[in-house]
């Protein structure tokens, strides 16, 4: 049985942000209006999460590293919730179910990492961004909790691709966006439990860190990095 | 019970039970108005969402919740008073247990409420009794407040049983209504003592379920990987904390009840009791 999981190589990222942004093209996430944004309501679910600032007045730049669901292996948040809208498949992503979800807001009260991203607002979206939406992808209403699938529209296209074409599922067949459209290649996205995939092998890597690690909820997506953390 | 029973003295007992001055009402519109400007306020937070509150990440629990917890701990007063002072047998809490249950009620009910009014949506309530997952914190929470609430009600009503009788015989103001809820009490021995025994279970029988209400409430916090809030004083913590706002509840309403009904002979001992100098 396959386990997604993916590095993120922390010295190859430049902080461009086109992992941000298409993630937030590929998922249907809404655009909040400036007076939300001010008030911590912006909804990533991919975001750059600045770590610390380097430099000198006036020369400050913010360290920021990609931050996205990182699917845990123990996930703290499906415990949590009381109707099962969130939980852990066999493949190991955590999935969110949006017609369930009523909006308790319990799992971002207990995940650690901030990553899941409530709709506060239904606002009108900037004009044209309608026709951009991804019709793979459900377009949430307000009140309910949404986070990073790891694309997993993407991987249910994949498999009916090579079920019509009577094939197993490749390696290459299923990425999700971020890891797509990385122009450093700093993602490496695979089957944890196949160890031939590059991801596996990147799991010994020295440069291997995770976030929180005390918590003990086995984040699948780890950060290499040279420098010190 | 028959009313040669009742002494003079006692008749300033019935008085607001037959009579309402105008403040009551002034009162009763007061709140009505600003409980009618909450309702329009949560329909307007149904249209447009939750970002009306004004919460906001990372912190994505914040006045509903607190509330929730404020309100039903303060119903922890009821418990103590009617069902641990009775264990104990300490007869200066017979003027204060009614209010003190009465409190109870209410704020279960008000406290019950806010964690659906802070859903994102409440429409999908049922949602929690149809595929609700009981290994949730919220799960456990939402069975013991039932079982509390429900306990606490029938613990209200029984003691109440032989007063509403005396009502019921006076023939006033919703005679009724008293009638149906006396349920034909006519205080013979052998009622008084089924009464009794009925009291004494229920007694023995709402006070772990208290203890373990606000506990449950605190684990809802202490279940979560929080650093503040992962961490085992929780339960003692809210409990003890839940006692002390209970009282607080209860003397205010004392205080203002023995000022509005002129309750000073009945209410004077126990105020001096637990403060000493509010005349």
């Amino acid at each position: 049985m396959s386990k997604y999981g993916m590095a993120i190589d922390l010295n190859k990222c430049n902080q461009c942000g086109a992992c941000v942004t298409a993630c937030k093209l590929e998922n249907n996430v809404q655009i909040v209006s400036k007076e939300n944004a001010a008030m911590s309501r912006v909804m990533q679910w991919m975001k750059l999460a600045t770590t610390s600032y380097e430099g000198n007045y006036p020369d400050i730049r913010p360290v920021a590293m990609p931050t996205l669901c990182f699917q845990c292996d123990d996930p703290p948040c499906t415990k949590v919730c009381p109707v099962r809208a969130t939980y852990k498949r066999d493949d190991g992503i955590v999935a969110q179910i949006y017609p369930q979800c009523i909006g308790c807001r319990y799992c971002m009260a207990n995940c650690p990492y901030d990553v899941k991203v409530f709709d506060w607002f239904k606002e009108d979206q900037p004009i044209g961004y309608e026709k951009c939406y991804n019709p793979d992808v459900s377009v949430r209403p307000k009140g309910v909790v949404e986070k990073c699938t790891f694309c997993i529209h993407r991987l249910q296209k994949a498999k009916e691709t090579a079920k019509a074409e009577h094939r197993k599922l490749n390696e290459e067949d299923y990425i999700p966006a971020c890891a797509q459209v990385c122009p450093a290649h700093a993602f490496t996205f695979g089957d944890l439990d196949d160890s031939n995939s590059n991801v596996s092998r990147l799991k010994s890597d020295y440069r291997k860190f995770t976030l929180q690690e005390e918590l003990g909820t086995l984040p699948k997506v780890f950060y290499l990095s040279a420098k010190s953390k | 019970m028959n009313n040669s029973q009742i002494l003079d003295e006692d008749e300033v007992l019935f008085k607001p039970i037959y009579s309402s001055g105008k403040g009551f009402y002034i009162l009763g519109a007061a709140l009505s108005a600003v409980f009618l400007f909450g309702v329009a306020m949560f329909i307007r937070q149904l249209i447009y969402g939750l970002g009306e509150t004004g919460m906001n990440q990372p912190v994505t629990w914040g006045f509903y919740i607190i509330s929730f917890v404020f309100f039903i701990g303060i119903s922890h007063a009821g418990t103590l008073i009617s069902a641990i002072l009775r264990l104990s047998k300490a007869e200066w809490r017979r003027p204060i247990t009614r209010m003190a249950e009465v409190i109870t009620g209410i704020v279960l009910v008000i406290g019950g409420l806010h964690p659906i009014i802070d859903l994102g949506r409440p429409d999908r309530m049922m949602h929690i009794f149809e595929r609700g997952r009981l290994q949730s914190p919220l799960l456990w929470d939402l069975t013991s407040i039932t079982a509390y609430f429900t306990a606490s009600t029938i613990y209200l009503y029984l003691p109440l049983i032989p007063d509403i009788a005396l009502l019921r015989d006076r023939e006033g103001r919703f005679h009724k209504l008293y009638k149906i809820l006396a349920w034909g009490y006519t205080g013979t021995e052998k009622q008084k003592h089924v009464l009794e025994k009925a009291i004494s279970i229920l007694m023995v029988m709402v006070i772990p379920i208290a203890i373990s209400v606000h506990t449950v409430i605190s684990w809802i916090f202490s279940m979560t990987l929080q650093p503040g809030w992962h961490s085992t004083i929780f339960g003692p913590y809210f409990v003890v904390g839940a006692i002390f706002s209970g009282i607080a509840a209860l003397i205010i309403v004392m205080i203002a009840f023995r000022k509005a009904y002129h309750f000073e002979d009945y209410l004077s001992k126990f105020i001096l009791i637990i403060s000493g100098h509010f005349y």
